[in-house]
């Protein structure tokens, strides 16, 4: 379909998660690099956006006539209106970094300040930054922190928002969406929580985007699927590591942790183990097994056919909010908050159903997805000063969200990833002085509930009263 | 939009097939007519309440999946809003000040702790100056099952089953990789409306042809590094655009379930799916109608040959040839009709004729169309500005000019 083109000027152009060269197509003779592909659908060369920084350098070192029209980010001239100094590990994670040519992967725990990270690669780079975080109250918690941090216009794409500033903070979910719009807009793309990143359709999310430069904060980087391999490719190696037992103590606080095992009312047990009977008896006569990965996609697709699978679908999820948040619960909990009445207590549970159930029955403030940017920003930084002594909350703080210093944790129910679990850890984990932090995990005996809290407790975080392997240059 | 879970399909081999609705059952018009006046009904009511008489009317049937498809596709033309005697936010705001003077408030009281719930929300009732009740009713009607419906966009039963088959077919579609169009002898206005719910989609297509045939393939800039289903939503909103066209076949690879297992998609324009996107027909301009009439009339060497011939114009844009002006020597001059566009549009065609465009491609314009001779005189032999009639010798003698034997 193409004709010969009249150009002898090259031209790079963004298009829809691309670059596109605009040239002959011999390229006036030139090998080009092997992301440079031969688009024939429209009869010129097209490469993924990620690779923007190796083919606009292959360019230009070709000497030939060019115009790029694809960057479209801006210089900027951030300053940090708060005087910090870096501590030692977030000097050596930055210099790291840089080194790495501003591609790459830092690994901290959290609560160790990787927002801070964030700024100092800011300040680094000083172009158009787009941040990318899971959730929205993530996305909240980054747009607090870059408007009080830069003192600047900071723009929101997600969570009903759609302001491009030269700061901009967004989902994953809207990065996704937006990202062969905006994708040449940003120099610097800050991944936060990045082992999200590798999912099929998030990974868009990073190769439509030019910005040369890229950065990856997270805990863990573990994924059952071992995909956070690909990550090399769209924003670099691992260039820092340090894990929360190198770090605990020093910079983050002891904590102890207690299992509270209960027994559910009576009657509750009763309708646990009716629910449970209906829905094992389905799953038997169905042959549906749940020991591989397939198991819970065969219960969901078998389940929808029959108005037996329909009510046996129902048993389950009846048994399970029944483990989860039964009254028997409700009544442990308000013993434990009398015990620490004096103390700054934070709630997890899993579901949005108990959270608010426990912000009724106890009207304590709550935050989960559906709580308004302000209203949280606003119940947060009242639990700060104290003003509020408790706050229950869902899975959406799962990760990275900065709690203020609290000092007790109670776990009321969860799910079984690690991570997960580390990562609310993390959170009650800020150092003060004179303070030894406590994680409650408030668990149902004889439920389903049990076997999950097992698991939990496989992981490293777990472990810290083993004593931790000596790390010579963190005493640097 | 049916989300995953709503979707029913039947698989034939390689093949899915959605599982159409009968339009004609009276039994699911009813059911259609029943879930439409639950949500008429509910207009004013919480959200909550509706999802609960929704349950009803769909019950545990094993057809309850054509019908939460059917609540689903009403609930995308509803609109949910908060409205609350009390501000929900400024209420837990005192609610939560008072409590925790007096945290935790007890379930029944004792010594140590003799205040609960209730009489906390009964001090800030008082001090509000309202009932106990409506502190209770405001505290979280913020909450989606709180919501209000405030508005429904009414349709009929019938419409709705016809929504609900177009839904399936592209909620199919969301899985798709790529997707291949056969259009038989297609009209050039149709193909250009075509292409331009390709771009405004943000899709690419590539042509290929077979005499008057084309087949054209669609997939996203994207598709070449990497297979996947990332333009699936857009070719499931683009499939209305093609339910306006002719004489089609259509045929979709397809990444089916969490294994992504390879699957095809076939559709016709035999299918019973209506589009509900505008069409602006093929009818013929004045304009064009006259220079039809005109050339037939005239004993002219170049005859006017209707075409369809899509024009690849730089990387991202796409023009449709509208005549081709044939020489029996064999030479070929083509002809764009640029109709009422805007000056930019117009200004762009004729940059990237300049930049890209064949050096045998004429575009034809109104004088009417605000764009002047300036405009364009390097390339002048190309453009072919006319004042109310486009006339057959002038655009003949700019096919001696431009014509290239093809």
């Amino acid at each position: 379909m193409q004709e010969k083109t009249r150009q002898s000027v090259w031209k790079l152009l963004f298009d829809g998660g691309t670059i596109v060269l605009e040239a002959p197509q011999d390229l006036g003779g030139a090998t080009p690099p092997p992301e440079l592909k031969w688009d024939e659908r429209i009869g010129f060369h097209r490469a993924r956006a990620v690779d923007y920084r190796r083919i606009r350098t292959w360019v230009h070192r070709l000497g030939v006539e060019y115009v790029d029209e694809a960057e479209l980010y801006n210089r900027l001239e951030l300053h940090s209106h708060f005087k910090r100094e870096p501590r030692p590990y977030q000097e050596e994670g930055i210099a790291a970094w840089k080194a790495a040519g501003k591609r790459g992967l830092i690994l901290l725990p959290t609560g160790t300040g990787k927002s801070f990270v964030a700024e100092l690669a800011m300040m680094e780079t000083q172009r158009s930054t787009l941040i990318v975080a899971p959730t929205i109250d993530l996305m909240n918690q980054w747009y607090e922190i870059l408007s009080s941090s830069f003192q600047c216009a900071v723009g929101l794409l997600g969570g009903g928002y759609h302001e491009i500033e030269d700061l901009t903070v967004s989902t994953y979910d809207s990065a996704y969406l937006h990202m062969e719009r905006l994708g040449s807009r940003f120099g610097l793309i800050i991944f936060d929580e990045v082992h999200h990143l590798p999912g099929p359709s998030y990974m868009y999310a990073a190769e439509c985007c030019i910005a040369p430069f890229r950065l990856g904060l997270t805990a863990t980087l573990e994924r059952p699927d071992g995909r956070h391999q690909l990550l090399d490719d769209v924003v670099g190696p691992v260039v820092y590591h340090r894990s929360i037992r190198e770090l605990a103590g020093q910079y983050l606080a002891e904590y102890d942790v207690e299992k509270i095992t209960i027994e559910l009312d009576p009657e509750e047990f009763a309708e646990y183990t009716e629910a449970r009977e209906i829905y094992r008896s389905f799953v038997r006569e169905k042959g549906i097994r749940f020991g591989g990965p397939q198991g819970w996609g065969q219960f969901v697709s078998v389940s929808s056919r029959s108005a037996a699978g329909r009510r046996a679908m129902k048993a389950y999820q009846a048994a399970r909010r029944l483990a989860l948040s039964a009254p028997s619960k409700l009544r442990d909990l308000e013993g434990l908050l009398r015990q620490h009445k004096k103390d700054r207590v934070i709630i997890f549970t899993n579901d949005n159903d108990s959270v608010y159930r426990i912000s009724q029955r106890f009207l304590i403030p709550a935050i989960t997805h559906q709580t308004d940017a302000k209203e949280r920003k606003e119940i947060l930084s009242r639990f700060n000063e104290g003003t509020y002594p408790c706050l229950v909350t869902s899975r959406v703080l799962n990760e990275g969200v900065n709690v203020p210093d609290v000092n007790v944790g109670i776990i009321l129910s969860g799910t079984g990833s690690v991570r997960e679990h580390v990562q609310r850890l993390g959170r009650i984990l800020r150092k003060q002085p004179e303070k030894r932090a406590i994680l409650y995990e408030v668990v149902t005996a004889n439920t389903v509930e049990q076997y999950v809290s097992e698991r939990r407790r496989e992981h490293d975080a777990y472990r810290l009263d083993e004593e931790p392997e000596p790390e010579p240059d963190m005493e640097d | 939009m049916l989300t995953t879970d709503l979707i029913r399909v039947s698989q034939k081999g390689e093949s899915i097939e959605p599982r159409y609705i009968k339009l004609d059952k009276p039994k699911l018009l009813a059911k259609a007519e029943r879930l439409i006046e639950a949500y008429r009904s509910h207009v004013g009511n919480p959200r909550g309440v509706l999802e609960e008489e929704l349950k009803d009317i769909i019950g545990d049937g094993t057809d309850f999946l054509v019908q939460r498809g059917l609540a689903k596709l009403l609930a995308d033309r509803s609109n949910f809003v908060v409205i609350s005697p009390l501000s929900p936010v400024e209420l837990r705001r005192k609610v939560f000040e008072a409590t925790a003077q007096v945290h935790p408030v007890a379930q029944i009281p004792d010594l140590h702790h003799q205040t609960t719930r209730e009489d906390v929300l009964r001090g800030v009732a008082e001090e509000l100056g309202v009932t106990f009740e409506a502190v209770e009713a405001s505290l979280y009607a913020d909450l989606q099952d709180a919501y209000i419906l405030e508005t429904f966009e009414e349709i009929e039963p019938e419409a709705l089953l016809h929504r609900y088959n177009l839904a399936l077919a592209q909620a199919v579609l969301f899985r798709a990789s790529r997707m291949q169009v056969w259009l038989r002898n297609p009209d050039a206005k149709r193909l250009k409306q075509l292409m331009r719910y390709v771009k405004f989609f943000r899709l690419i297509a590539a042509a290929e042809y077979e005499g008057d045939d084309v087949l054209i393939t669609i997939d996203g800039p994207m598709s070449m590094f990497r297979f996947g289903q990332k333009y699936g939503l857009q070719m499931a909103s683009f499939l209305p655009a093609l339910l306006l066209c002719e004489s089609w076949t259509m045929r979709a690879e397809l990444l089916w379930d969490e294994r992504r297992e390879p699957r095809v998609f076939y559709l016709d324009s035999d299918c019973a799916l209506k589009s509900h996107y505008p069409d602006k027909g093929v009818y013929l301009t004045d304009e064009e109608e006259h220079l039809r009439k005109r050339w037939g009339q005239l004993k002219l060497e170049w005859d006017l040959v209707p075409s369809s011939r899509m024009l690849r114009m730089g990387s991202r844009d796409v023009a449709v040839v509208d005549y081709r002006l044939v020489h029996p020597d064999g030479r070929e001059a083509w002809l764009e009709l640029l109709g009422f566009w805007h000056r930019e549009s117009l200004l762009r065609r004729i940059e990237q004729i300049r930049e890209y465009g064949p050096s045998h491609l004429i575009v034809a314009l109104s004088s009417k169309m605000r764009v002047s001779e300036d405009d364009f005189s390097d390339i002048s032999d190309q453009v072919y500005l006319y004042k109310d009639v486009m006339h057959p010798k002038r655009l003949a003698e700019r096919a001696e000019e431009v014509a290239q034997k093809l």
